[in-house]
C-alpha cells in the first residue's frame, strides 16, 4: 500500500521507580533507543512529535527537545497534549504528515519523572491537579482518582458492578505483568488482596490506581517504503480513529453509556479504516489510570455487550493465555505509570508483541492488536489498529 | 489568576476560587447565599460552569439565574487521601456530581451527614460556607427524609 506506515523503532528509558535523572534526559535516551532499535541515526529523521513532562513542562516543548536532540533536518516538530492519549493521537499525527509528504521518519518521545517527583515541591499530585477546575473543582478536595471513582459508582449503581469485578483487572493485569522482568510491580496479587488494600476514594481501593513511576518511552514511525528496508519487523498502522467530548466530566450527558459510545466512535473509524472488526483482533491495550477504565473499554472497543465487560473479563480471559490478552505487560496497574508515557508504553508493548519478541509473555499467533488511548476523566480517545503483516494494495 | 497550586500543596491555607470579571457575578451571589447559574437567552438552556458561550445554541447571550438551589446526588465518592494539607485533617470527605433541578450538575461536598450515608440519589439542598470577605462556597445538605417526602 503506497500510502502505509509503520513504527519501526521501539525504546525505553529507566521505566520504573527512581530514573535519577531529569524528565530531559529520559526524553534523550529513549529516543536513542528506538533509532538503534530501528537501526538509524538522528541524520535520518525529519519529523519530531514529543509529549510534554508535567515535571518540567514548555510551552514549546517540542522546540526545545529538536534542540536538545541536535535533530539536524526539522521538517516537523510539534507536540501532542491528549494526556493520555498523546502517544496514539502522535502516531495518527505522525502517519497524517507522512503521507502528506510532510516528514518521512518521525521520532515521538514521552518521559516524566513523576514517581521521583514525589514529597518535593513539584509533586505529581499537584502536578495532575492542574488538570481540575480551579474554582469548582480544587476547593472540595477530589484527588485525580476520584473523578474515576465518581464513573465508576454510576456503573456499579446502573450495571451492577462490582468492586470485586474491578479487582480483576488490577489481578489481571498484575499476572502479565508478572511475566516482564522490566515491571514495577510484579508479585502476584489476588481479589481479596485489591479488596483490603487501603482505600483511597470509594470506591477505588490502592490496588485499583495506576501505579507513580518514572520513565521515557519512544518510538520511530515511518513510511511502508522506507520501513522495508529497516532492522525490525515493521508493525504497521493499519486503522486510526478519534473520537474527543468534554473536559470536565460534570458536563458528560451520562456517566455509563456516554463513555462507551465515545470509545465506540473512536474504535469504529479505527476498525472501518483498517477494514476490521473486533473479531479479528488478537490482543488489545486498554487505557488504564484505574481498573474501571478497562471494563469500559472493553465494552467501547466491541469485545463486550453493554454492561457484560466484567463477565468478559472474568476467569482470567483477559490475560496473556486467555481469550483476548489485555494490556500484557501489565499495563499503568502494574508494569508503569509515568505520566504521558503511561500509554506510550501500551503502544510500545503492542509493537513487541507483534514482533513475536515477548517471551514468555508472547501471545501465541499475535498478529492484529488495538490499542485504545485514553485521556482526561475517558472523555478524549485515539484509537489504532496495529498489524505485522503487510497490508493489502 | 490561576491558583499557585505548589504554594497551596505545602500551604496550611484552603485552596479557593479566585473569581475574575467572568465569574463574578456567582461568586458575588454566592457571597449573598444565593446559587446561580448562566441561561441562555436564546435557547432558555441552563449552562454551568460560567462560561461566555451557550455549549448548545451558540448564543453569547445569557442571564444569571437564581437556582432552586435544590438537587440530588448524580455520583459520589467518599475522598480518604488529602488533595493538599489543607484536606489533611479533612478526610474522609463526601466529594459528589450534584443534579440541580435546573438540570446542570456541579462538583460540590456533601456535608453534615456521615459519608457512608451518602447514596445516588440523595436529595439535596445548597448551603454556603463563608470563607472570607468575598468567598462563600457553594456546598450541599441532605434533605431531611421527612422534607424530601413532602
Amino acid at each position: 500500500m503506497s500510502d502505509g506506515v509503520a513504527v519501526v523503532g521501539i525504546g525505553e528509558a529507566r521505566v520504573g521507580r527512581d530514573a535519577g535523572c531529569t524528565p530531559w534526559e529520559l526524553h534523550l535516551e529513549a529516543i536513542q533507543a528506538a533509532l538503534a532499535d530501528a537501526g538509524i541515526g538522528i541524520e535520518d529523521v525529519d519529523g519530531l512529535i514529543s509529549c510534554p513532562s508535567t515535571i518540567g513542562d514548555h510551552a514549546r516543548h517540542h522546540v526545545l527537545l529538536a534542540e536538545q536532540l541536535g535533530l539536524p533536518v526539522k521538517a516537523y516538530t510539534d507536540s501532542s497534549r491528549v494526556g493520555g492519549a498523546s502517544a496514539t493521537a502522535a502516531v495518527r499525527d505522525a502517519a497524517a504528515m507522512i503521507r502528506a509528504g510532510m516528514a518521512e521518519v518521525v521520532v515521538i518521545s514521552s518521559a516524566d519523572t513523576q514517581r521521583s517527583s514525589v514529597g518535593r515541591r513539584d509533586t505529581p499530585v499537584i502536578k495532575m491537579a492542574h488538570y481540575h477546575h480551579a474554582d469548582y473543582e480544587i476547593p472540595y478536595g477530589p484527588l485525580i482518582v476520584s473523578l474515576y471513582a465518581l464513573v465508576a459508582q454510576r456503573w456499579m449503581h446502573e450495571y451492577g458492578w462490582t468492586a470485586e469485578d474491578f479487582a480483576e483487572i488490577a489481578v489481571t493485569q498484575r499476572f502479565n505483568a508478572s511475566l516482564h522482568p522490566g515491571a514495577q510491580e510484579r508479585d502476584l496479587i489476588t481479589v481479596a488482596d485489591v479488596l483490603s488494600s487501603r482505600l483511597i476514594t470509594d470506591p477505588l481501593k490502592m490496588l485499583d490506581c495506576s501505579l507513580i513511576s518514572d520513565g521515557g518511552a519512544a518510538m520511530v514511525v515511518t513510511s511502508a517504503a522506507r520501513a522495508a528496508a529497516m532492522n525490525q519487523r515493521p508493525v504497521y498502522v493499519r486503522g486510526m480513529g478519534n473520537a474527543y467530548s468534554y473536559y470536565y466530566c460534570w458536563n458528560l450527558p451520562d456517566y455509563t453509556d456516554y463513555f462507551r459510545d465515545m470509545i465506540s466512535a473512536s474504535a469504529s473509524r479505527a476498525y472501518s479504516q483498517a477494514g476490521l472488526s473486533p473479531h479479528d483482533v488478537d490482543l488489545a491495550f486498554v487505557g488504564d489510570p484505574v481498573g474501571p477504565c478497562v471494563l469500559i473499554g472493553l465494552e467501547g472497543l466491541g469485545f463486550a455487550a453493554p454492561g457484560q465487560a466484567p463477565s468478559f473479563a472474568a476467569g482470567g480471559a483477559c490475560r496473556v493465555g486467555g481469550r483476548l490478552p489485555v494490556n500484557t505487560h501489565g499495563g499503568c496497574l502494574s508494569y508503569a505509570h509515568p505520566g504521558a508515557p503511561g500509554q506510550h508504553l501500551h503502544v510500545i508493548e503492542a509493537v513487541r508483541q507483534l514482533r513475536g519478541d515477548c517471551g514468555s509473555r508472547q501471545v501465541e499467533g499475535a498478529r492484529i492488536a488495538v490499542v485504545h488511548g485514553l485521556a482526561g476523566v475517558i472523555t478524549s480517545h485515539c484509537t489504532l489498529v496495529l498489524d505485522n503483516e503487510v497490508p493489502a494494495a | 489568576m490561576p491558583l499557585d497550586l505548589e504554594v497551596i500543596a505545602s500551604s496550611s491555607d484552603r485552596p479557593l476560587p479566585t473569581p475574575d470579571a467572568f465569574s463574578g457575578p456567582f461568586w458575588a451571589a454566592a457571597r449573598q447565599h444565593e446559587l446561580v447559574v448562566q441561561r441562555c437567552d436564546d435557547c432558555g438552556r441552563f449552562r454551568f460552569y460560567p462560561r461566555p458561550m451557550c455549549p448548545d445554541c451558540h448564543s453569547m447571550r445569557a442571564q444569571w439565574t437564581r437556582c432552586s438551589g435544590r438537587g440530588m446526588v448524580y455520583s459520589f465518592t467518599v475522598v480518604r487521601r488529602p488533595l493538599a494539607r489543607w484536606f489533611a485533617s479533612r478526610v474522609p470527605l463526601v466529594c459528589a456530581v450534584i443534579e440541580l433541578e435546573e438540570g446542570v450538575r456541579m462538583m460540590s461536598n456533601v456535608i453534615g451527614i456521615d459519608p457512608d450515608q451518602v447514596r445516588i440519589g440523595l436529595e439535596v439542598t445548597v448551603s454556603f460556607e463563608d470563607i472570607d470577605e468575598q468567598i462563600s462556597l457553594p456546598v450541599f445538605e441532605a434533605v431531611p427524609s421527612d422534607a424530601a417526602t413532602g
